[in-house]
């Protein structure tokens, strides 16, 4: 969505504020829409379309008989409606809802129907983001940018990135590395904390899980750490139980890490629900309802192992009751 | 990314799940048995002693200088008091018979609407708030007390003198309506003699009253004037009768000890009675030798301000300042160990605990839930030579207070640039415990304030904590008149009803400025507001002059006076100071109730009416009128309209702009002798009867509901969490006027965003950024939500779960149940 190289805008999904585990210290977190992978898991269904879309949460209509704005134009005829002899709220039929827009949701004074997905300009976003920017001075903290995959709009995150620090933030991204190489290359200069995951070792099984298989976002984590070793890199594994909870795939991803020590963590997530209602907002289907969170023993006996391979002896992770 | 698990738990939470008697181990079995003994005994009661004795020295004395009539009383109390020490105290002294919570009535303060009080806790039984009335406490309070003070108490001559449109606006259209205030223009200095207050307690453990008394013996010895003989003189007699009264109860201590020691069969009980009645003995007349001593003089000075008057907050002061030459010089010695220093903390922390103020006005009391108290321990902050004060005794001050499940004292901590991390991640730990302590105080901006007020710069550094969010320099304040306010929520409703306020029986309060059908501008909005604003404002300044003008001739405070420098020096007391002691620092505070409510109903005007055209006035104001029955998609559009607290620059604006209005009201009408008023936007649970009193407003809110507190936003609107809601109050301040006073700001957190050494370094890292924006005052609330619905539920198991209101934490099991939902609404702040 790049329309002139200097002042950019992209498509934002949300900024999100005082966010804590996306990188050092107290951090905004800038999300982007559009993603070439397709995981299972993913927890922010909404970030994948590379289009603004619209959603709807059915709990905050207050339904026909008190509101119904949405029945009328310029709502597209028929997109929204209600089930005679029901609870009166709205239902959506995503075939024709496909032109919804700002002026649609306006409408909505509930908050009910809204839109993912907003054109932002480079200013527009940092001017957001510096609101923080006192909490960064003490934390150590600064801008992050995540996804969806940030590295999909590489100039509009490249110029994001370069007025951060133009503006004295710490930079991040979050990213899954599944794009061409040349965008790396815009994007990375500007990076200080790369936070990146290793889904699958597997090509096939990561083909099966997230859509596409890893031989790009591989070759391009490699020469990433070899283009780029004054960066911080930290690997990260969305741990799913069943698809890559097992020691082999850890002890694989240290292995592929090892020979870099610009790679300075490997840091384990366990797999949680919290994107679900998401899915039903966008009228898409969950795949996952049988799935659970791996069992906090289980994250612990890995993490153990991580510990060991980095000669790290664990303790600091372990709460300390402070004495004066 | 973070996985889901069961519900961290805070210190206070697993105490109360496990059945614990305190949060941490350093606490005696003595001080668990007396605080047992306290929680035992249930409800507070009223202590009558005080205003029965007081009442009897009155009639004697009628036609004397207040000042010598108040030391009089003193004395006839300290004579003729019941005294009381019970097993287990170390530190004695309290003004009841009974090991519970008590709490004084002044009933020449408000004895006119006594009666009406009592029947009101009488009513109240087993119910929030519950205070014990016994038969007998009636008896005295219907027969005894009310017959006497009924017309010379204060609150019935303050009512009576009031301008006819004031009182109107504070009581509305009955003038015999005293008990029942509007709520619209607010007053406090009906409710207690004094503003939050702090006593130079160190005077007494420094010279001790036979230094004071000395002092102004010489002084008297010296008086030639004629004048003086009017003006000096009674005010000198009255310190050495109120030094005198000191000694005569202290001693009358000592003697019951020694007499119990005589009959004490247990022999590690003896020696302890032994040394009460040494201790006693010696202070609060001579200067305290050890810390054992200093603590209880400390203690005499408290109690013996609390008889004299109340001031619904009494701070102690830098506690860990003067009281280290004692703690150090005892350890050296041997005399002492920081564990048995702690226990005698201890002791004087359940002493205060069981004082309470009890209010017999409705509206204070539901002003002021949970029977708040202040009682300030300045701890932490800067030496007057600016360097950074902490010391031991911070630490274990701090120590001492954790462990106990008691609401006061309450540690409040000076922050500055400096303050060494140690001490801030053990504050951020405190705070985690879930209680709400210790409150926080930002030096960065209260010594710049002090220095725009025109103190040296030595006096700012020192200042004190004295109330939930206020600060004193305890030599050079006068400012002992408690304040008059403004309830935004009212301002709010008078510019869309044309100065009526439906609640209130759809009187004409305010100006009328018009239909807001007619305006076709935010402008005009804006314009009406400020009318309406400037009206009350003025009203509230009125009744400030006359609370200044008339309170001379009902109150005195001999034993707070004696403990100031600049009393001491012009022989005047405290309560004269509207008259102005000169070179004191004698501001009046100006009170605004509500500021996130106004703010959040402006913004939606705006948005609504003006910017988006979504609502024509007809909607809206029919919509409002009708309560939003009816009208669930009007409502919705105003909840979902631009709120004050997310960063959004043009909303966080109106704030600056409501503030810079008052602000600049209050500069152009300063009080004489260069003094000024100050604002300050501090609720205690005042939103939440002011709310009541308040129909919707264009933010979405229901009639009735409370309204925002402090300067925070309203109830869980401010979705961006702490960061942009710190930035945005910051925002939506002028801090160009020296009459900017303190705000207040609760942050609430679950406990799972805070657990663990991680979460301690966000604290920190939060509280420096706190203070580096520049703001005035931070409390934290750190509980889970289930907890607070689990205690709705079963009261008695939570009984002695602490939360913070404002400024103060109190037993959620003695909040209405309104408050308590108001608590619960509070946006609760999250990590991502
Ligand atoms: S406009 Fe929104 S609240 Fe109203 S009926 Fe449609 S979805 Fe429901
Ligand atoms: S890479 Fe991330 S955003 Fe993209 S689909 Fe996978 S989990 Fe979702």
């Amino acid at each position: 969505m790049t329309n002139s190289s200097t002042n950019p805008t992209g498509l934002v999904l949300n900024i999100q504020h005082f966010c804590t585990h996306d990188g050092p210290g107290i951090r905004t977190t800038v999300f982007l829409k559009g993603c070439s992978l397709r995981c299972k898991w993913c927890s922010n269904p909404e970030s994948i379309h590379p289009k603004p879309e619209l959603a709807y949460n059915i709990s905050k209509c207050i339904g026909k008989k008190q509101c119904g704005l949405c029945l009328k134009p310029p709502c597209s005829e028929g997109a929204f409606y209600v089930l005679e002899g029901e609870d009166n709220r709205i239902r959506v039929n995503w075939d024709l809802a496909t032109d919804c827009g700002q002026e649609c949701v306006d409408l909505c004074p509930t908050g009910a129907l809204y839109l993912f997905g907003q054109a932002m300009s480079v200013e527009q976003v940092l001017d957001e983001v510096e609101q923080d920017s006192t909490f960064y001075r003490e934390s150590g903290g600064g801008m992050t940018l995540s996804g969806g995959e940030c590295q999909l709009q590489p100039d509009f995150s490249a110029a994001l990135l370069q007025e951060a620090h133009r503006r004295g933030f710490n930079t991040a991204i979050e990213t899954a590395f599944n794009v061409p190489w040349s965008h790396v290359e815009k994007v990375l200069p500007h990076v200080d904390v790369v936070l990146h995951d290793h889904k699958l070792t597997d090509p096939e099984r990561h083909k099966k899980w997230c859509g596409v298989d890893n031989r790009q976002i591989l070759a391009n984590m490699k020469r990433a750490y070899e283009t780029f070793p004054d960066k911080t890199f930290i690997a990260r594994t969305p741990l799913i139980p069943g698809v890559n909870d097992d020691e082999e795939h850890i002890r694989s991803v240290l292995a592929f890490i090892r020979p870099y020590p610009n790679v300075i963590d490997y840091e384990l997530l366990p797999y949680h629900r919290f994107g679900e209602s998401k899915y039903g907002f966008l009228g898409r289907v969950y795949e996952l309802k049988d799935f659970t969170s791996p069992s906090p023993e289980l994250v612990q006996r890995l993490r153990a192992i991580i510990d060991e391979a980095l000669g790290r002896s664990g303790l600091l992770e372990q709460t300390q009751e402070f004495k004066p | 990314m973070t996985s889901v698990t069961t519900p961290t738990l805070t210190a206070q939470e697993r105490a109360i799940a496990e059945g614990k008697k305190s949060l941490y181990e350093n606490v005696s079995d003595r001080v668990l048995r007396m605080y047992e003994a306290i929680r035992g005994y249930g409800p507070p009661r009223v202590a009558l002693d005080r205003a029965v004795l007081f009442t009897e020295s009155f009639q004697e004395t009628e036609s004397q200088p207040m000042v010598v009539r108040w030391a009089k009383a003193l004395k006839h109390y300290a004579e003729k008091a019941p005294i009381a020490i019970f097993d287990d105290e170390l530190i004695v002294g309290r003004p009841n018979t009974w090991l519970g919570r008590w709490g004084i009535v002044y009933p020449e303060l408000d004895g006119s609407i006594m009666p009406g009080g009592v029947e009101m806790f009488r009513k109240n039984k087993g119910q929030a708030g519950e205070v014990i009335v016994t038969d007998e406490d009636a008896r005295l309070i219907n027969d005894v007390l009310t017959p006497y003070w009924t017309g010379k108490d204060y609150a019935s001559a303050f009512h009576d003198a009031l301008p006819e449109e004031t009182r109107f606006l504070m009581f509305g259209p009955d003038p015999k309506n005293l008990l029942l205030p509007t709520c619209v223009v607010l007053a406090t200095s009906n409710i207690r003699h004094s503003q939050n207050w702090t006593p130079d307690f160190n005077k007494i453990l420094t010279r001790g009253v036979k230094g004071i008394r000395a002092e102004a013996r010489a002084k008297l010895d010296a008086l030639t004037e004629p004048r003086d003989m009017i003006y000096k003189k009674p005010f000198l007699e009255a310190v050495i009768a109120t030094c005198d009264a000191m000694t005569i109860w202290s001693k009358r201590y000592a003697q019951l000890a020694t007499e119990m020691a005589a009959k004490e069969q247990n022999p590690q009980r003896k020696p302890e009675l032994l040394t009460i009645a040494e201790v006693c003995n010696w202070v609060p007349e001579n200067p305290a030798r050890t810390f054992h001593e200093a603590i209880q003089a400390q203690w005499w000075g408290q109690m013996f301000n609390r008889i004299e008057q109340t001031s619904s907050a009494m701070g102690q002061g830098r506690m860990d300042q003067y009281l280290l030459p004692y703690y150090q010089k005892d350890l050296a010695e041997g005399r002492i160990a920081p564990e048995s220093a702690t226990e005698l903390f201890q002791c004087l922390w359940i002493q205060m605990a069981q004082c309470v103020e009890i209010k017999l006005n409705p509206v204070a009391a539901a002003g002021t839930e949970g029977f708040s108290k202040f009682e300030d321990i300045c701890l932490g902050g800067q030496t007057t030579d600016g360097k950074d004060a902490t010391n031991e005794l911070t630490y274990l001050i701090l120590e001492s207070t954790r462990a106990l499940q008691i609401p006061v004292p309450e540690p409040c901590i000076r922050i500055h640039a400096n303050t060494p991390d140690r001490l801030l991640h053990y504050v951020a730990e405190v705070i985690k415990d879930g209680k709400g302590f210790p409150k926080l105080l930002n030096d960065e901006m209260v010594i710049p304030f002090y220095l725009a007020n025109g103190a040296t710069m030595k006096e700012a550094l020192d200042w004190n904590i004295s109330g939930c969010c206020e600060n004193r320099l305890i030599n050079r304040e006068t400012n002992v008149t408690g304040n008059g306010g403004i309830n935004y929520g009212s301002v709010t409703e008078m510019t869309f009803r044309n100065g009526k306020l439906k609640v209130l029986k759809d009187i004409q309060f305010g100006v009328q400025t018009g239909d807001p059908r007619t305006w076709t501008s935010f402008d005009q909005v804006w314009n009406a507001f400020c009318t309406q604003l400037g009206y009350l404002a003025k009203h509230a300044l009125i009744q400030q002059h006359l609370a200044l003008k008339i309170k001379p001739n009902y109150f005195a405070a001999p034993a707070t006076s004696m403990l100031h420098d600049l009393a001491m020096e012009h022989c005047r007391d405290l309560h004269s100071h509207g008259d102005y002691i000169p070179g004191a620092i004698d501001h009046s505070c100006f009170e605004a109730i509500g500021k996130g409510t106004a703010i959040d109903s402006l913004a939606a005007v705006k948005h609504l009416i003006f910017d988006t055209k979504r609502l024509t006035w007809d909607q809206l104001l029919e919509a409002m009128e009708a309560n939003w029955e009816g009208h669930e998609a009007i409502r919705q559009m105003c909840l979902n309209a631009p709120k004050y607290g997310n960063g959004i620059e043009w909303v966080d604006q109106i704030g600056w702009e409501i503030e810079h209005f008052i602000l600049e009201y209050l500069h152009q009408h300063p009080k004489p002798h260069d003094q000024c008023f100050l604002l300050r936007q501090i609720p205690v649970t005042f939103h939440v009867p002011l709310g009541k009193v308040t129909w919707a407003t264009p933010n979405g809110r229901p009639a009735n509901e409370y309204l925002a507190e402090g300067i925070s936003a309203s109830h869980g609107m401010d979705v961006k969490g702490p960061t942009v809601a710190l930035t945005s109050m910051a925002h939506g301040r002028d801090l160009s006027y020296r009459e900017k006073g303190g705000d207040l700001i609760n942050l609430k957190f679950s406990p799972a965003n805070v657990a663990g050494e991680e979460g301690t370094r966000r604290l920190m890292q939060i509280i420096r950024t706190w203070s580096e924006l520049k703001h005035w005052h931070v409390q934290f609330n750190i509980i889970n939500k289930q907890t607070l619905m689990a205690a709705q539920k079963d009261p008695d198991k939570y009984r002695n779960l602490i939360v913070r209101i404002a400024g103060y934490s109190a037993y959620f099991v003695d909040l209405s149940p309104m408050q308590q939902a108001e608590i619960i609404a509070r946006t609760e702040e999250h990590m991502g």
